[in-house]
């Protein structure tokens, strides 16, 4: 009779256990995380009495709960690469929506300033015009440099980020370390039992920690939990963390690189860095914000260089020669922080249509020079002092070299920034050309002068008139050409018979060519004289508007128009393709998130069921200790 | 598979989100009117959208190039018209004073007019467009083209001509420069000028002059001569280097020699020189200077009254070579204008197609949109009651 009160007794409290144990899984019914638990019940070793063993009840064998590593595993890498993506896309579309406004985009302004040019040669000599002209190319900078700024304010928000998300993985990885020394210690004091809520809250860390970098997670036979990232840089090691950090890139201090705290390395761990926050900050750097600053900045170099050098060609309304038209940049060379050397290189922009989006890297090895283009690593090396690469010319005269320096450049990542007006005065425009070429008006041949072009590197005006007169000995018997009076040859040759379709004649000490066809007489002339007075003249107008459809960047195939429509699709298939990345690993980490959360969430149905079988149990339970009671009872009330 | 109760709410939560964000991407293509909302939406018809209204802005641009083309043409035309007109009353005056029987103050009174119609000539050769530019003026527009000094009216301008982007590919010329229009006119019919010495004292007058295609350019010169007055005239040719090439006894008639020929009427008298030159330029003012100044000869004499007769001939032929010219100025400006004229109508085609094919790319279409929009609105909902429904149900409501 004491057995069967002992074993309904022990049965009562096994089954408040249990009943305590729905209470707890229905009150964590929307804890994040939380793994259902269950008690599991046993018997209680029978006792031989000689017949038999007799059952002696149930008790509880364990409290689990019901977790698979595999499932949260993949919640965990999901979670890594879905906020990759989420990341990404966060910030790509920012730039998806600022070239998106139409108003903004650069290409309403690039048309504007080629409108207001093709104004300008209509009228040439008409102030109001050239104040619009002036306005647009102001106007154009100025969305230039919005959009750069944009740009620029982009980056500096994406450093924050990094800052912030390298802090909140230290945290997380503090925690952790503190967790795993309460698990380590809770497993060592209850002979090997679970602490099962410990277990959870250290999964939930793990998972938020993968939602800013990818991790992979060794269990120890403590129980403790190892986290590293990377290529298995340790971040956890047991009840220890090791922090990150961010540092300053070692040629650009605009850009931040992640970095591991007492592991100092000059170049940062960035390239090791995969999955999460991190990755999707660090890919969005590199295949949005950088290549959007260089392809933008090119479009501006290439204006520069091909406005500046046609209009270095013309003439003003003053009669003066056409200087700058905009301020010209040069790529800005950033050092490696650890050079040694004093050598200070420059680089000057000599043809925009071989220019490249792209970073260079310029090392010496201590004898030879060595210039990269980043993007598919193609070398050009020599001994210096100059070395030319993509229609750059890179001087490294200035200062003393020494081994292992390097540099970093890009021929137009800073130039979108840069971007300004070289003239406020609207009677700069050059619109006019500097000379102008005539046939006497007494030629009596079909002989024709035209095609008269000035180079951007001229040196004009004319000392004195160039006059080319016809004559059929001109460089000796019967062999006819021009005598040329005031230019830098004495004679040029010319067949009219041979070369009546067309010759081109090429001054290159002033910087002038021109062609000369059909068939002159006897002394006919023309003169070539610097063009006074002509404030009518559009010819360098129109010559600078043709630069608008000319295809100057990228080899020679794109137009600014059509180079910026690359920029615009590149953006937007790279954010197209986040995009759709991220819808997949949305439903990727939704599944695995399902898959987790039927085998280890909290069914309230169940715990309802769960709630009636155990008080059942219990009431049948409670029944044993009455009947046990009244069995006593039968049994004292026979005796007195 | 067992389902927890979070996931009931999870996964209808984020149905339901996804929906809605569906929804309002509809909702604003339908506000917007447009179908890609920013270059991810259709990157290469985003793209497209760029070029097209690219392509679209600078054909408005060549609308306004054109305006102003046919502006400049049209009043160059104007002006041309009006030199014509002067042109053809000098003409008229020409033959009419060229009459032996005009006494010589009818001859100055006719010179009077032809001077005011020179005046006239030289404004309109000025002209001022109503920017203040003179058109005739070469690149030079700032100052007047044509100013008389000592009686002579020079050109100051330059061969400049004006051009106009008008599409993509092609420029016109939308103004000619004073020298092609009133400078560069040839003189005699062309090819060749026949002109009498002003010191020749025979009565010869030159008829009709000509050249075949084997005319060798060179500047010629015939010279008469007789040594007694009853001896017949006899000529001789001499080309620019002095060499004689051709020598004959006159009588009436036409003279020929290298190519080229002219008739002779009259009597010259010993040492008449008679030049016969390749045509060459003769500005149309000095040409009308020198009507007027024989038509203001007085002509006492045989020799003055050959003379006078020679010189407005001469005039005569070089007017008409001006009247050519401007007529030849003219049929260019209409062409020109043809030219301007069909490419903006083209231009205005390749407009009304970039802009079908860019409300193709970048507007929506309607019906369809709003159909989907429905079709969204109505899963949403589905999404919304399904889940009250799945959530309305707990075993412990029967506890």
């Amino acid at each position: 009779m004491v057995d069967i009160l002992r074993m309904g007794s022990n049965s009562l409290l096994s089954l408040q256990q249990a009943l305590n144990t729905t209470g707890h899984n229905i009150a964590n019914v929307n804890t994040e995380g939380y793994s259902r638990q269950s008690v599991e019940f046993g018997t209680v070793g029978a006792q031989n009495y000689g017949f038999g063993y007799l059952g002696q009840g149930a008790k509880i064998e364990d409290i689990s709960r019901s977790y698979d590593r595999f499932l949260t595993k993949q919640v965990t890498d999901f979670t890594s690469s879905q906020s990759r993506y989420e990341t990404f896309v966060n910030f790509s579309s920012r730039v998806d929506n600022i070239l998106a406004n139409s108003e903004n985009s650069l290409n309403t302004s690039l048309q504007g300033f080629f409108n207001a040019l093709s104004d300008v040669a209509s009228s040439p000599s008409s102030l109001p015009e050239r104040q619009v002209l002036l306005g647009q190319a102001r106007n154009l900078v100025d969305r230039q440099q919005t959009f750069s700024h944009l740009l620029q304010s982009l980056n500096n928000e994406l450093n924050t980020e990094l800052n912030l998300a390298v802090d909140e993985i230290n945290v997380l990885t503090n925690n952790l370390s503190k967790l795993n020394k309460e698990i380590v210690s809770a497993i060592a004091n209850s002979n090997g039992a679970t602490p099962n809520d410990l277990l959870d809250r250290r999964d939930i860390l793990i998972r938020e920690l993968s939602s800013k970098v990818s991790v992979t997670t060794i269990p120890q036979d403590d129980g403790a939990m190892n986290v590293f990232i990377g290529t298995g840089q340790a971040i956890v090691l047991g009840s220890k963390n090791i922090a990150l950090q961010t540092q300053l890139n070692p040629y650009d201090s605009s850009r931040l690189e992640i970095g591991i705290a007492g592991q100092f390395n000059v170049n940062g761990y960035s390239d090791l860095i995969k999955g999460g926050e991190l990755e999707g900050l660090l890919d969005f750097r590199n295949r949005v914000l950088i290549p959007a600053q260089s392809q933008l900045g090119l479009i501006v170099s290439g204006l520069t260089e091909t406005v500046n050098a046609q209009h270095q060609a013309g003439m003003d309304m003053d009669g003066g020669k056409g200087g700058d038209f905009f301020q010209v940049i040069n790529p800005s060379v950033a050092g490696h922080v650890s050079n040694a050397g004093t050598v200070s290189p420059s680089v000057t922009i000599t043809d925009v249509t071989n220019l490249r989006a792209s970073d260079y890297l310029l090392s010496y090895d201590g004898s030879q020079w060595q210039a990269t283009r980043r993007s598919d690593n193609t070398t050009v090396s020599g001994a210096g002092p100059l070395l030319s690469l993509d229609g750059m010319s890179i001087d490294v005269s200035t200062g003393t070299a020494s081994a292992g320096d390097s540099f970093i450049f890009n021929p137009a990542r800073t130039a979108a920034s840069n971007f300004s007006l070289a003239i406020t005065d609207p009677r700069k425009i050059a619109a006019a050309e500097l000379t102008t070429a005539e046939p006497a008006s007494s030629n009596l041949g079909t002989a024709e002068l035209s095609g008269l072009t000035v180079a951007s590197n001229n040196t004009l005006p004319l000392a004195t008139p160039i006059t080319l007169t016809f004559n059929p000995d001109a460089l000796g018997v019967g062999v006819p050409g021009f005598d040329v009076v005031g230019g830098p040859v004495a004679t040029l040759a010319y067949d009219p018979a041979s070369e009546g379709s067309g010759k081109t004649f090429n001054f290159s000490t002033l910087g002038i060519s021109f062609s000369i066809s059909d068939t002159p007489q006897v002394n006919d002339s023309f003169s070539i004289t610097n063009n006074t007075g002509a404030s009518g003249d559009n010819r360098n107008a129109l010559k600078l508007g043709d630069l608008q459809y000319q295809a100057t960047l990228n080899g020679g195939k794109e137009s600014y128009q059509e180079f910026y429509g690359s920029l615009v699709a590149q953006v937007g298939v790279n954010n197209n393709q986040a995009n759709a990345n991220l819808s997949i690993e949305t439903v990727l980490l939704q599944q695995a998130q399902n898959y987790r959360d039927g085998a280890s969430g909290v069914n309230l149905d169940e715990e309802a069921a769960n709630l009636i079988r155990y008080q059942q149990s219990y009431q049948a339970s409670a029944q044993l200790v009455k009947i046990a009671d009244e069995l006593f009872q039968t049994l004292i009330n026979s005796i007195s | 598979m067992r389902v927890s109760t979070l996931q009931i709410y999870n996964q209808s939560l984020a149905s339901m989100q996804s929906q809605q964000a569906r929804v309002q991407s509809t909702e604003l293509q339908i506000s917007s009117g447009l179908r890609i909302m920013k270059p991810s939406d259709d990157p290469s018809g985003a793209v497209k959208v760029i070029n097209l209204s690219a392509n679209i802005n600078a054909i408005e641009q060549y609308s306004r190039n054109v305006s102003a083309a046919e502006a400049s043409l049209g009043f160059e035309e104007s002006v041309i018209s009006s030199v014509n007109t002067n042109l053809q009353r000098i003409r008229e005056l020409v033959i009419q004073g060229n009459n032996s029987t005009n006494p010589d103050y009818a001859k100055a009174s006719i010179a009077l007019e032809i001077n005011e119609r020179l005046d006239e000539l030289v404004s309109l050769a000025n002209t001022r467009n109503a920017a203040g530019e003179y058109i005739f003026a070469g690149f030079k527009v700032d100052s007047p083209p044509f100013t008389e000094s000592n009686g002579v009216i020079a050109y100051q301008g330059d061969a400049g001509e004006r051009q106009v982007q008008i599409s993509e590919a092609s420029k016109i010329t939308v103004r000619d420069s004073g020298k092609a229009v009133f400078q560069d006119i040839l003189s005699g019919n062309g090819s060749i000028e026949v002109l009498a010495s002003a010191s020749n004292t025979g009565n010869a007058v030159i008829g009709q002059f000509g050249s075949t295609g084997g005319f060798i350019p060179d500047n010629y010169t015939v010279t008469f001569s007789q040594l007694n007055p009853s001896d017949p005239v006899t000529y001789a040719v001499t080309d620019g280097t002095g060499g004689t090439i051709a020598t004959g006894t006159y009588q009436e008639g036409s003279i020929n020699f290298a190519g080229a020929q002219f008739v002779l009427s009259g009597t010259p008298a010993d040492n008449d020189t008679i030049t016969l030159n390749p045509s060459k330029n003769r500005d149309l003012f000095t040409t009308i200077n020198d009507i007027a100044e024989a038509l203001s000869r007085p002509a006492p004499e045989d020799k003055d009254r050959a003379r006078f007769h020679n010189d407005m001939a001469e005039g005569l032929v070089n007017l008409d070579q001006a009247l050519d010219n401007m007529n030849r100025i003219r049929a260019g400006i209409g062409a020109r204008l043809n030219h301007v004229e069909t490419l903006d109508s083209i231009n205005q085609d390749l407009k009304l197609q970039l802009e079908t094919v860019l409300s193709d790319t970048q507007d929506l279409d309607y019906a369809e949109a709003i159909s989907r929009f429905n079709l969204q609105l109505n899963s949403l909902q589905a999404a919304q009651q399904a889940f009250v429904k799945a959530t309305s149900l707990s075993l412990f409501q029967y506890i």
